[in-house]
Protein backbone atom coordinates (compact mmCIF):
# COMPACT_ATOMS: atom_id res chain seq x y z
CA UNK A 1 0.00 0.00 0.00
CA UNK A 2 2.14 2.91 -1.19
CA UNK A 3 1.15 6.43 -1.24
CA UNK A 4 2.84 8.59 -3.84
CA UNK A 5 4.00 11.98 -3.07
CA UNK A 6 0.41 13.45 -5.85
CA UNK A 7 -1.57 11.62 -3.26
CA UNK A 8 -0.56 12.72 -0.06
CA UNK A 9 -0.19 16.23 -1.25
CA UNK A 10 -3.86 15.84 -2.51
CA UNK A 11 -4.76 14.60 1.15
CA UNK A 12 -3.11 17.64 2.62
CA UNK A 13 -5.44 19.46 0.80
CA UNK A 14 -8.94 17.82 0.97
CA UNK A 15 -8.80 16.93 -3.08
CA UNK A 16 -9.07 13.39 -2.04
CA UNK A 17 -12.41 11.61 -2.93
CA UNK A 18 -13.61 10.39 1.13
CA UNK A 19 -12.82 6.63 -0.28
CA UNK A 20 -9.46 7.34 -1.17
CA UNK A 21 -8.70 9.48 1.85
CA UNK A 22 -9.34 7.14 4.09
CA UNK A 23 -6.82 4.70 2.40
CA UNK A 24 -4.25 7.23 3.20
CA UNK A 25 -5.33 7.61 6.66
CA UNK A 26 -5.07 3.71 7.15
CA UNK A 27 -1.56 4.15 5.00
CA UNK A 28 -0.88 7.05 7.70
CA UNK A 29 -1.56 4.90 10.73
CA UNK A 30 0.97 2.30 9.35
CA UNK A 31 3.48 3.99 8.34
CA UNK A 32 5.21 6.80 10.59
CA UNK A 33 7.62 8.10 8.20
CA UNK A 34 4.16 8.35 5.54
CA UNK A 35 3.03 10.72 8.93
CA UNK A 36 5.90 12.91 9.05
CA UNK A 37 5.83 13.41 5.60
CA UNK A 38 2.52 14.82 5.81
CA UNK A 39 3.26 17.04 8.68
CA UNK A 40 5.87 18.75 6.76
CA UNK A 41 3.69 19.43 4.39
CA UNK A 42 1.01 20.89 6.82
CA UNK A 43 3.67 22.72 8.47
CA UNK A 44 5.50 24.12 5.04
CA UNK A 45 1.69 25.33 4.20
CA UNK A 46 0.51 26.92 7.02
CA UNK A 47 3.61 28.87 7.42
CA UNK A 48 3.32 30.04 3.44
CA UNK A 49 -0.40 30.65 4.13
CA UNK A 50 0.29 32.52 7.71
CA UNK A 51 3.23 34.83 6.07
CA UNK A 52 0.58 36.59 4.13
CA UNK A 53 -1.99 36.48 6.46
CA UNK A 54 -2.38 39.74 7.54
CA UNK A 55 -2.72 41.02 4.28
CA UNK A 56 -6.39 40.85 3.76
CA UNK A 57 -6.50 43.48 6.21
CA UNK A 58 -4.40 46.37 4.52
CA UNK A 59 -6.37 49.60 3.77
CA UNK A 60 -6.80 49.65 -0.04
CA UNK A 61 -4.97 52.16 -2.08
CA UNK A 62 -6.51 54.94 -3.30
CA UNK A 63 -5.47 54.72 -6.42
CA UNK A 64 -6.85 51.36 -6.77
CA UNK A 65 -10.66 52.46 -6.17
CA UNK A 66 -9.76 55.14 -8.68
CA UNK A 67 -10.91 52.95 -11.84
CA UNK A 68 -14.23 52.19 -10.01
CA UNK A 69 -14.81 55.86 -9.63
CA UNK A 70 -13.71 57.31 -13.26
CA UNK A 71 -14.45 54.03 -15.31
CA UNK A 72 -12.34 53.04 -18.08
CA UNK A 73 -14.19 54.14 -21.28
CA UNK A 74 -15.17 50.68 -23.63
CA UNK A 75 -15.12 50.59 -27.28
CA UNK A 76 -12.58 53.02 -28.10
CA UNK A 77 -10.10 50.43 -29.29
CA UNK A 78 -9.92 47.62 -31.43
CA UNK A 79 -8.43 45.92 -28.63
CA UNK A 80 -8.62 46.77 -24.87
CA UNK A 81 -5.93 47.49 -23.77
CA UNK A 82 -5.19 49.06 -19.69
CA UNK A 83 -5.22 52.85 -20.15
CA UNK A 84 -2.50 53.67 -17.84
CA UNK A 85 0.75 54.38 -19.77
CA UNK A 86 3.08 53.34 -17.28
CA UNK A 87 5.10 50.72 -19.97
CA UNK A 88 5.74 52.80 -22.57
CA UNK A 89 7.07 49.54 -24.88
CA UNK A 90 3.78 47.69 -24.10
CA UNK A 91 1.34 50.42 -25.19
CA UNK A 92 3.26 51.50 -28.00
CA UNK A 93 3.68 47.99 -29.62
CA UNK A 94 -0.09 47.60 -28.66
CA UNK A 95 -0.90 50.60 -30.71
CA UNK A 96 1.14 49.98 -33.46
CA UNK A 97 -0.20 46.86 -33.99
CA UNK A 98 -3.83 47.94 -33.42
CA UNK A 99 -3.09 50.53 -36.13
CA UNK A 100 -2.19 47.97 -38.57
CA UNK A 101 -4.94 46.00 -37.75
CA UNK A 102 -7.14 48.81 -38.36
CA UNK A 103 -5.42 49.02 -41.67
CA UNK A 104 -5.30 45.89 -42.91
CA UNK A 105 -8.84 45.01 -41.88
CA UNK A 106 -10.32 48.45 -43.57
CA UNK A 107 -8.57 47.32 -46.50
CA UNK A 108 -10.09 43.91 -46.74
CA UNK A 109 -13.94 44.77 -45.94
CA UNK A 110 -14.43 45.96 -49.75
CA UNK A 111 -13.12 43.10 -51.15
CA UNK A 112 -15.03 40.01 -49.54
CA UNK A 113 -17.75 42.42 -48.23
CA UNK A 114 -19.63 38.73 -47.60
CA UNK A 115 -16.93 37.96 -44.85
CA UNK A 116 -16.45 41.13 -42.92
CA UNK A 117 -17.82 43.78 -41.77
CA UNK A 118 -17.60 47.01 -39.81
CA UNK A 119 -19.76 46.95 -36.47
CA UNK A 120 -19.02 49.68 -33.43
CA UNK A 121 -15.51 50.23 -35.03
CA UNK A 122 -14.18 47.27 -35.01
CA UNK A 123 -14.29 44.62 -38.28
CA UNK A 124 -15.87 41.66 -37.66
CA UNK A 125 -16.67 38.37 -39.49
CA UNK A 126 -19.93 37.57 -41.66
CA UNK A 127 -20.89 35.30 -43.78
CA UNK A 128 -19.29 32.00 -44.57
CA UNK A 129 -16.76 33.42 -42.05
CA UNK A 130 -18.57 33.92 -39.22
CA UNK A 131 -20.43 30.50 -40.14
CA UNK A 132 -17.24 28.65 -40.20
CA UNK A 133 -15.54 30.79 -37.06
CA UNK A 134 -18.78 28.73 -35.11
CA UNK A 135 -18.96 25.61 -36.10
CA UNK A 136 -15.43 24.32 -38.07
CA UNK A 137 -13.38 22.35 -36.36
CA UNK A 138 -9.64 23.13 -36.08
CA UNK A 139 -7.45 20.94 -39.15
CA UNK A 140 -11.40 19.83 -40.75
CA UNK A 141 -12.01 20.75 -44.77
CA UNK A 142 -8.23 20.78 -45.96
CA UNK A 143 -8.48 22.64 -49.39
CA UNK A 144 -11.54 24.52 -48.59
CA UNK A 145 -11.51 28.05 -48.85
CA UNK A 146 -11.85 28.56 -44.94
CA UNK A 147 -10.28 27.10 -42.84
CA UNK A 148 -9.34 27.28 -39.16
CA UNK A 149 -5.74 26.25 -37.93
CA UNK A 150 -5.89 26.55 -34.34
CA UNK A 151 -8.09 27.50 -31.53
CA UNK A 152 -6.58 29.49 -28.13
CA UNK A 153 -8.58 29.85 -24.85
CA UNK A 154 -8.29 33.75 -23.97
CA UNK A 155 -8.37 35.87 -20.85
CA UNK A 156 -11.49 36.71 -20.87
CA UNK A 157 -12.60 33.48 -20.46
CA UNK A 158 -13.92 33.59 -24.18
CA UNK A 159 -11.87 32.03 -27.07
CA UNK A 160 -9.98 33.22 -30.23
CA UNK A 161 -9.78 31.30 -33.62
CA UNK A 162 -6.96 31.33 -35.92
CA UNK A 163 -8.33 31.19 -39.72
CA UNK A 164 -6.76 30.90 -43.12
CA UNK A 165 -9.17 32.77 -45.96
CA UNK A 166 -7.86 32.44 -49.32
CA UNK A 167 -4.40 34.47 -49.02
CA UNK A 168 -5.21 35.92 -45.60
CA UNK A 169 -4.12 34.24 -42.00
CA UNK A 170 -6.32 36.26 -39.51
CA UNK A 171 -7.29 36.11 -35.54
CA UNK A 172 -11.01 36.37 -34.68
CA UNK A 173 -12.26 36.26 -31.10
CA UNK A 174 -15.79 35.72 -29.55
CA UNK A 175 -16.69 38.98 -28.21
CA UNK A 176 -19.99 40.54 -27.29
CA UNK A 177 -21.99 37.53 -29.85
CA UNK A 178 -19.41 38.68 -32.62
CA UNK A 179 -16.15 36.91 -34.05
CA UNK A 180 -14.18 40.53 -33.77
CA UNK A 181 -11.48 40.09 -36.47
CA UNK A 182 -8.12 41.42 -34.14
CA UNK A 183 -5.41 40.70 -37.00
CA UNK A 184 -5.32 39.77 -40.38
CA UNK A 185 -2.48 39.57 -42.73
CA UNK A 186 -1.21 38.21 -46.02
CA UNK A 187 -0.54 34.28 -45.63
CA UNK A 188 2.73 33.97 -46.99
CA UNK A 189 4.50 36.49 -45.07
CA UNK A 190 5.16 32.90 -42.75
CA UNK A 191 7.62 32.10 -44.47
CA UNK A 192 9.72 34.94 -42.83
CA UNK A 193 9.34 33.31 -39.73
CA UNK A 194 11.67 30.12 -39.63
CA UNK A 195 11.55 30.14 -35.68
CA UNK A 196 8.29 28.00 -35.61
CA UNK A 197 8.64 24.60 -36.15
CA UNK A 198 5.30 23.47 -34.36
CA UNK A 199 1.58 22.83 -36.56
CA UNK A 200 1.58 27.05 -36.23
CA UNK A 201 4.59 26.89 -38.47
CA UNK A 202 3.48 28.28 -41.82
CA UNK A 203 1.09 31.00 -39.88
CA UNK A 204 2.68 34.62 -40.18
CA UNK A 205 4.41 36.25 -37.33
CA UNK A 206 1.82 39.00 -36.87
CA UNK A 207 -0.87 36.44 -36.62
CA UNK A 208 1.25 34.67 -33.97
CA UNK A 209 2.29 37.10 -31.94
CA UNK A 210 -1.02 38.70 -31.85
CA UNK A 211 -2.62 35.33 -30.75
CA UNK A 212 -0.17 34.89 -28.05
CA UNK A 213 -0.73 38.63 -26.83
CA UNK A 214 -4.67 36.96 -26.14
CA UNK A 215 -4.21 33.93 -25.55
CA UNK A 216 -4.42 32.92 -21.52
CA UNK A 217 -3.50 28.75 -22.37
CA UNK A 218 -2.47 26.48 -24.86
CA UNK A 219 -4.28 25.81 -28.08
CA UNK A 220 -7.46 23.49 -27.44
CA UNK A 221 -7.41 19.55 -28.13
CA UNK A 222 -10.25 18.56 -30.69
CA UNK A 223 -12.27 17.29 -27.67
CA UNK A 224 -12.17 21.09 -25.78
CA UNK A 225 -12.53 22.12 -28.70
CA UNK A 226 -16.02 20.34 -29.60
CA UNK A 227 -16.72 21.54 -25.64
CA UNK A 228 -16.17 25.01 -26.50
CA UNK A 229 -18.20 24.58 -30.03
CA UNK A 230 -21.27 23.37 -27.70
CA UNK A 231 -21.28 25.79 -25.28
CA UNK A 232 -21.13 28.66 -27.73
CA UNK A 233 -17.67 30.41 -28.39
CA UNK A 234 -18.15 34.09 -28.25
CA UNK B 1 -25.00 31.82 -31.83
CA UNK B 2 -25.70 34.02 -28.61
CA UNK B 3 -24.90 33.67 -24.83
CA UNK B 4 -27.87 32.20 -23.72
CA UNK B 5 -26.96 34.31 -20.31
CA UNK B 6 -26.94 37.39 -21.63
CA UNK B 7 -24.68 39.88 -21.96
CA UNK B 8 -25.43 42.81 -19.40
CA UNK B 9 -25.30 41.15 -16.32
CA UNK B 10 -26.40 44.03 -13.44
CA UNK B 11 -22.85 46.00 -13.58
CA UNK B 12 -23.78 47.64 -10.23
CA UNK B 13 -23.47 44.17 -8.45
CA UNK B 14 -20.67 43.24 -9.98
CA UNK B 15 -18.45 46.48 -9.46
CA UNK B 16 -19.28 45.94 -5.88
CA UNK B 17 -18.43 42.35 -5.29
CA UNK B 18 -15.06 43.24 -7.80
CA UNK B 19 -14.48 45.88 -5.31
CA UNK B 20 -14.75 43.87 -2.43
CA UNK B 21 -11.91 41.11 -4.12
CA UNK B 22 -9.50 43.86 -4.16
CA UNK B 23 -7.65 42.89 -0.74
CA UNK B 24 -7.42 39.14 -2.53
CA UNK B 25 -6.16 40.23 -5.75
CA UNK B 26 -3.53 42.58 -3.61
CA UNK B 27 -2.38 39.66 -1.67
CA UNK B 28 -1.88 37.33 -4.90
CA UNK B 29 -0.40 39.93 -6.43
CA UNK B 30 1.73 40.76 -4.17
CA UNK B 31 2.72 36.74 -4.08
CA UNK B 32 3.02 36.86 -7.89
CA UNK B 33 5.00 39.82 -8.20
CA UNK B 34 7.04 39.32 -5.37
CA UNK B 35 6.68 43.21 -4.67
CA UNK B 36 4.25 45.29 -3.15
CA UNK B 37 4.92 47.91 -5.70
CA UNK B 38 4.41 45.91 -8.69
CA UNK B 39 1.94 44.17 -7.27
CA UNK B 40 -0.33 47.21 -6.98
CA UNK B 41 0.72 48.25 -10.35
CA UNK B 42 -0.77 45.04 -11.40
CA UNK B 43 -3.77 45.47 -9.44
CA UNK B 44 -4.98 48.58 -10.94
CA UNK B 45 -4.03 47.31 -14.52
CA UNK B 46 -6.37 44.05 -13.51
CA UNK B 47 -9.03 46.35 -12.24
CA UNK B 48 -9.38 48.38 -15.14
CA UNK B 49 -9.21 45.88 -17.68
CA UNK B 50 -11.71 43.52 -15.22
CA UNK B 51 -14.25 46.83 -15.65
CA UNK B 52 -14.01 47.42 -19.32
CA UNK B 53 -14.55 43.80 -20.01
CA UNK B 54 -17.37 43.24 -17.58
CA UNK B 55 -19.81 42.09 -19.96
CA UNK B 56 -17.47 39.03 -20.69
CA UNK B 57 -17.42 37.63 -17.49
CA UNK B 58 -20.33 35.07 -17.49
CA UNK B 59 -22.85 34.82 -14.12
CA UNK B 60 -22.80 31.18 -13.90
CA UNK B 61 -19.15 31.52 -13.26
CA UNK B 62 -17.40 32.45 -10.46
CA UNK B 63 -15.99 36.26 -10.36
CA UNK B 64 -13.06 35.59 -8.37
CA UNK B 65 -11.56 32.97 -10.59
CA UNK B 66 -12.02 35.30 -13.90
CA UNK B 67 -10.66 38.08 -11.86
CA UNK B 68 -7.38 36.43 -10.68
CA UNK B 69 -7.13 34.71 -14.44
CA UNK B 70 -6.80 38.17 -15.90
CA UNK B 71 -4.58 39.58 -13.33
CA UNK B 72 -2.12 35.90 -14.24
CA UNK B 73 -2.01 36.67 -17.68
CA UNK B 74 -1.41 40.76 -17.39
CA UNK B 75 1.54 39.45 -15.26
CA UNK B 76 2.65 37.07 -17.66
CA UNK B 77 2.69 39.29 -20.54
CA UNK B 78 4.19 42.42 -18.61
CA UNK B 79 7.21 39.67 -17.96
CA UNK B 80 7.08 38.65 -21.62
CA UNK B 81 7.58 42.44 -22.38
CA UNK B 82 9.89 43.25 -20.08
CA UNK B 83 11.85 40.39 -21.22
CA UNK B 84 13.87 39.95 -17.85
CA UNK B 85 12.21 37.23 -15.84
CA UNK B 86 15.13 38.10 -13.36
CA UNK B 87 13.39 41.03 -12.39
CA UNK B 88 11.14 38.78 -10.05
CA UNK B 89 13.98 36.24 -9.04
CA UNK B 90 15.36 39.27 -7.05
CA UNK B 91 13.54 39.80 -3.82
CA UNK B 92 12.30 43.41 -3.39
CA UNK B 93 13.98 45.13 -0.61
CA UNK B 94 10.95 47.38 -0.25
CA UNK B 95 8.79 44.76 0.03
CA UNK B 96 8.63 45.11 4.40
CA UNK B 97 8.54 48.71 4.43
CA UNK B 98 5.52 49.30 3.46
CA UNK B 99 3.57 48.61 5.81
CA UNK B 100 3.92 45.31 6.07
CA UNK B 101 1.16 44.21 9.26
CA UNK B 102 3.50 42.76 12.07
CA UNK B 103 0.73 40.63 13.73
CA UNK B 104 1.03 37.75 11.21
CA UNK B 105 4.56 37.24 11.88
CA UNK B 106 4.21 36.75 15.48
CA UNK B 107 2.31 33.55 14.26
CA UNK B 108 3.75 32.04 11.49
CA UNK B 109 7.11 30.56 11.02
CA UNK B 110 7.96 32.59 7.95
CA UNK B 111 7.87 36.14 7.85
CA UNK B 112 6.66 38.09 4.47
CA UNK B 113 9.79 38.70 3.42
CA UNK B 114 11.51 34.99 3.60
CA UNK B 115 8.02 33.91 2.11
CA UNK B 116 8.47 36.52 -0.96
CA UNK B 117 12.23 34.96 -1.03
CA UNK B 118 11.00 31.58 -0.85
CA UNK B 119 8.35 32.27 -3.72
CA UNK B 120 10.49 33.81 -5.93
CA UNK B 121 13.21 31.03 -5.81
CA UNK B 122 10.31 29.03 -8.04
CA UNK B 123 9.94 29.23 -12.26
CA UNK B 124 6.72 31.16 -12.29
CA UNK B 125 4.55 28.66 -13.42
CA UNK B 126 4.59 26.56 -10.34
CA UNK B 127 5.03 29.93 -8.14
CA UNK B 128 1.62 31.08 -9.07
CA UNK B 129 0.09 27.35 -8.99
CA UNK B 130 1.26 27.30 -5.57
CA UNK B 131 -0.94 30.88 -4.55
CA UNK B 132 -3.75 30.05 -6.15
CA UNK B 133 -3.92 26.62 -3.94
CA UNK B 134 -2.13 27.36 -0.64
CA UNK B 135 -2.36 31.29 -0.13
CA UNK B 136 -5.95 31.82 -1.50
CA UNK B 137 -7.32 28.25 -1.07
CA UNK B 138 -8.62 27.71 -4.49
CA UNK B 139 -9.06 24.13 -5.41
CA UNK B 140 -7.12 22.35 -7.92
CA UNK B 141 -9.74 22.57 -10.58
CA UNK B 142 -10.06 25.76 -9.69
CA UNK B 143 -6.72 26.60 -10.45
CA UNK B 144 -6.59 24.57 -13.20
CA UNK B 145 -9.69 26.89 -14.79
CA UNK B 146 -8.12 30.02 -13.87
CA UNK B 147 -4.73 29.16 -15.45
CA UNK B 148 -6.60 27.27 -18.59
CA UNK B 149 -4.43 24.23 -17.78
CA UNK B 150 -5.49 20.53 -16.93
CA UNK B 151 -5.47 19.45 -13.28
CA UNK B 152 -3.06 17.08 -13.80
CA UNK B 153 -0.56 20.22 -14.35
CA UNK B 154 -1.94 21.31 -11.59
CA UNK B 155 -0.86 18.91 -9.67
CA UNK B 156 2.48 18.05 -10.93
CA UNK B 157 3.37 21.87 -10.37
CA UNK B 158 2.22 21.70 -7.12
CA UNK B 159 4.27 18.92 -6.05
CA UNK B 160 7.61 20.16 -7.42
CA UNK B 161 6.71 23.73 -5.68
CA UNK B 162 5.77 22.08 -2.51
CA UNK B 163 9.25 20.29 -2.54
CA UNK B 164 11.42 23.01 -2.92
CA UNK B 165 9.42 25.49 -0.67
CA UNK B 166 9.30 22.67 2.08
CA UNK B 167 13.10 22.50 1.57
CA UNK B 168 13.58 25.94 2.23
CA UNK B 169 11.06 26.26 5.00
CA UNK B 170 11.75 23.03 7.20
CA UNK B 171 14.70 22.53 5.62
CA UNK B 172 15.91 19.42 3.85
CA UNK B 173 13.84 16.39 4.56
CA UNK B 174 16.47 14.26 6.85
CA UNK B 175 14.46 10.46 5.93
Amino acid sequence: MSIDEETLMAFADNELPAQEAERVAAALKADPALALKLDRMRRAKAALKGAFGGQLELETPERLLAPFANPPRRSASVIAFPQAARRPLYMLAAAACAALVFLVGRASVGDGAAMFARADGVIVARGDLDKALDAQSAGANEGARIQIAMSIPDEGGGYCRVFKLDASTGLACGQGGQWRIDALAASDGGADAPGYATAAGELPEIILSAANRRRAGDPLDADAEQQAMRVGWR
Amino acid sequence: MQDPSGENPPSGDVRTELMGLIPRLRRFALAMTGSRADGDDLVQDTLERALLRLDQWRPDTRLDAWVFRIAKNLWIDQIRSRRSRERVMVSDPDADAAGIDGRSAMEATLTLSKALQVLATLPEEQRIVITLVQIEGFTYREAAEILAIPEGTVTSRLVRARAAIEAQVLGEDRA
